[in-house]
């Protein structure tokens, strides 16, 4: 029994595991994307600084998160997004609405991805 | 590459205390399912220790569930001879007092050829002087000389052993008919 009760505590740690990433991946992932979404609107807004701010912030609290995903995420997922939301901050210091706007979707489509990826459906299973 | 370095050390020291907590020391005394779980073990381990991209997790965990499914089969198959023999097998008894059964070999697709080289590796050389020899659930062969069987009463005893002699005294009546 002893070894029974081996297995149910590696099962506990394999599911705490799972659980952490769940919820740190999803809810990071989400707060990402809504202070992209806002840097967005600034943009569209034509108020360059409150967008440079908001792309600074984003790039700075990406840099702390990405610490902590590299455990969970491939390492290339996470370099896609940190490559991308660097060029935002340039992209709205010079001004250039296109190329964040493009950029943004681009790092938004990544972090939905990755949130995405994190649901033990059918198709993420297969 | 000291990244690689210290998984490898990390995934080798994990993967060592995963396969000592199933309880085998040897691939010979391994059933077909712990076999499994450990080739699939040790795939899954050289997954991160290749690709420093993967996170080491995306290795640990499967390999924790693996270990831990497996403890729960192996308790299960101790308490269920049923599912022991769904997922494991029975022995199959192949050579009765001297005589090969042809139609369990035929079943366990073992030539005659297979079959003398695992006699001759328990160094039964002499296949008229064999009691019993039984193709055990993890492939190894055992035998019991016609000299030793008097005094293994509780092993030739064994149920399984038993439900087996029975279903080869079934077949052989039938072919008689």
């Amino acid at each position: 029994m002893k070894r029974g009760v081996i297995a149910l505590i590696l099962l506990i740690l394999a599911g705490a595991a799972a659980g952490y990433q769940y919820l740190y991946v999803t809810s990071n992932t989400v707060m990402l994307v809504e202070m992209l979404n806002e840097a967005d609107r600034y943009i569209e807004e034509n108020d360059l600084l409150k967008a440079q701010d908001t792309a600074s912030r984003l790039d700075h609290r990406y840099q702390e998160l990405e610490k902590t995903l590299n455990i969970f995420i491939h390492h290339a997922d996470t370099d896609a997004v940190s490559q991308s939301l660097a060029s935002l901050r340039r992209y709205a210091e010079t001004g250039n609405s296109a190329d964040f706007l493009a950029v943004s979707a681009a790092a938004k489509r990544a972090l939905l991805s990755m949130h995405n990826a994190e649901t033990p459906c059918f198709q993420n299973v297969m | 590459m000291i990244t690689t370095i210290i998984r490898t050390v990390l995934i080798y020291i994990f993967v060592s205390v995963a396969v000592r907590l199933m309880g085998k020391r040897q691939v010979a005394d391994m059933q077909t399912s712990e076999l499994v779980t450990t080739l699939i073990i040790s795939e899954v381990a050289s997954l991160p220790m290749q690709n420093i991209d993967q996170p080491l997790l995306s290795g640990f965990v499967p390999i924790l569930l693996l270990v831990a499914i497996e403890i729960f089969v192996s308790i299960v198959m101790m308490k269920s001879r049923k599912i022991r023999g769904v997922v494991v097998g029975h022995p199959i008894v192949v050579i009765k007092d001297g005589t090969i059964l042809k139609e369990e070999l035929k079943a366990l697709r073992i030539s005659y050829e297979d079959l003398y080289s695992l006699l001759r590796q328990q160094e039964a050389f002499d296949i008229q002087n064999i009691r019993y020899a039984i193709v055990e659930s993890n492939g190894s062969l055992s035998v019991m000389n016609k000299e030793e069987s008097a005094s293994a009463e509780n092993i030739q005893n064994s149920e399984e052993i038993q439900n087996e002699l029975k279903k080869i005294k079934k077949n052989s009546e039938e072919a008689k008919q």
